[in-house]
């Protein structure tokens, strides 16, 4: 019982990760699309959010970047009360695409920009946070019994015996 | 639908849903901002290009350490000047809205000393050329003599006007009627006053310019 509450309070903090990405990512946007300096301590902040990596087909990257702070917060605050392996998968498939894109802008900025933006790093700083926390969670409910995240997100056999972890102990 | 049910999920999702509320609302404000027609204003400033009398006007408000501001001088606005200021379509107004730091000042300065000896467009492109980062040096003082030196520009005359601080009331000027135009970020260019903001292609541009020639 002990391990449920602290999976709760794990699931809590991932969704309290996750606020705090939506408010930077979500600013961000609001930067693009009011077409805004960014405020930054730091110089080359707005080297970074006016660079052609900065958007895709005209949307800004950072509008990406709310959707999945925002699914993951969502589904995060679902989970401390229910139990629920779709929703585990699109969290992880969310964290996932987000790391990806993460650690492939944050190259971008070190090494062919050459400069840093604040809120990037903040950003990515959260969801490498999150995503840590979230395969902490799902180890202690024994889903993520592999670090093969395909296994996780297509295998019906793993969802099925992984399907109630009070079970399992 | 239990995960409706779960006050928590309903929390989240009351939040994402501001989160969305607030870029609509940016949306849709940046939307009304972009149709703003102050073509005169907009042009009651600045060095003009091109023939005065031309049936259409853009004005460009640039700062020189912006690298976007960069994109669009050496590639689009070659091209504009190429196919529309060259030929007496459209005359082209340069403002400067220095905001990153004291070498983008400096700079505007520089540009507008080289104007003197009318070699602005010139002037323009080679500080673009050269740029290699905000804040580093790059548009010093010594530099930017270089580049008047390189263009072969009476470089006593441009280092009197650098030491004379003589445009800087131009530079405030461009920046306090950019602001009121409601400018905020580089390069904003209006093309006979509609606002366009940030580098697009050649092809946007082209839109609009063929529109105001009404084709």
């Amino acid at each position: 019982m002990q391990s449920l509450t602290e999976i709760k309070y794990l699931w809590a903090f991932s969704a309290f990760i996750s606020l705090l990405g939506l408010v930077v990512t979500t600013y961000l946007t609001v930067l693009s699309f009011g077409q805004i300096e960014a405020s930054c301590s730091i110089q080359g902040c707005n080297e970074v959010l006016n660079s052609k990596w900065a958007k895709f087909q005209g949307v800004p990257l950072s509008f990406g970047g709310m959707l999945v702070y925002g699914i993951i917060m969502i589904l995060s605050l679902s989970h401390t009360s229910s139990i629920n392996i779709l929703t585990r998968k699109i969290i992880l498939l969310s964290t996932f695409i987000g790391l990806s894109v993460s650690a492939y802008l944050t190259y971008i900025e070190i090494f062919i920009i050459k400069a840093l933006c604040q809120y990037c790093i903040t950003s990515a700083i959260l969801l490498l946070i999150n995503s840590i926390t979230i395969i902490i969670i799902l180890k202690k409910e024994k889903l993520f019994i592999s670090f093969h995240i395909w296994q996780v997100l297509f295998s019906e056999d793993v969802a099925k015996v992984s399907a109630n972890p009070q079970n399992q102990r | 639908m239990d995960f409706f049910k779960n006050k928590f999920t309903l929390f989240g999702l009351l939040v994402f849903i501001i989160s969305i509320l607030i870029i609509v609302i940016t949306l849709f404000s940046s939307s009304n901002n972009n149709s703003t027609n102050n073509d005169e204003y907009a042009s009651s400033g600045g060095v003009l290009l091109g023939d005065p009398n031309a049936p259409v006007t853009i004005v460009k408000f640039t700062d020189y350490q912006c690298p976007s501001c960069g994109s669009f001088t050496l590639g689009p606005g070659k091209q504009i000047f190429r196919e529309y200021v060259d030929t007496g379509k459209a005359n082209f107004i340069y403002r400067n809205y220095p905001f990153i730091g004291d070498e983008s000042f400096q700079a505007a300065e520089a540009a507008l000393c080289a104007s003197d000896q009318d070699s602005l467009k010139d002037y323009d492109e080679i500080i673009y050329v050269n740029w290699n980062g905000q804040n580093k040096g790059t548009y010093s003082e010594k530099n930017l003599t270089t580049m008047a030196e390189l263009l072969q520009l009476n470089v006593n005359s441009f280092s009197e006007c650098m030491s004379s601080d003589k445009h800087i009331k131009n530079i405030q000027k461009d920046i306090d009627d950019g602001k009121k135009l409601g400018i905020k970020s580089t390069p904003s260019i209006l093309i006979n006053g509609e606002l366009i903001v940030g580098t697009k292609s050649y092809g946007d541009y082209r839109v609009i310019i063929e529109r105001a020639l009404g084709n």
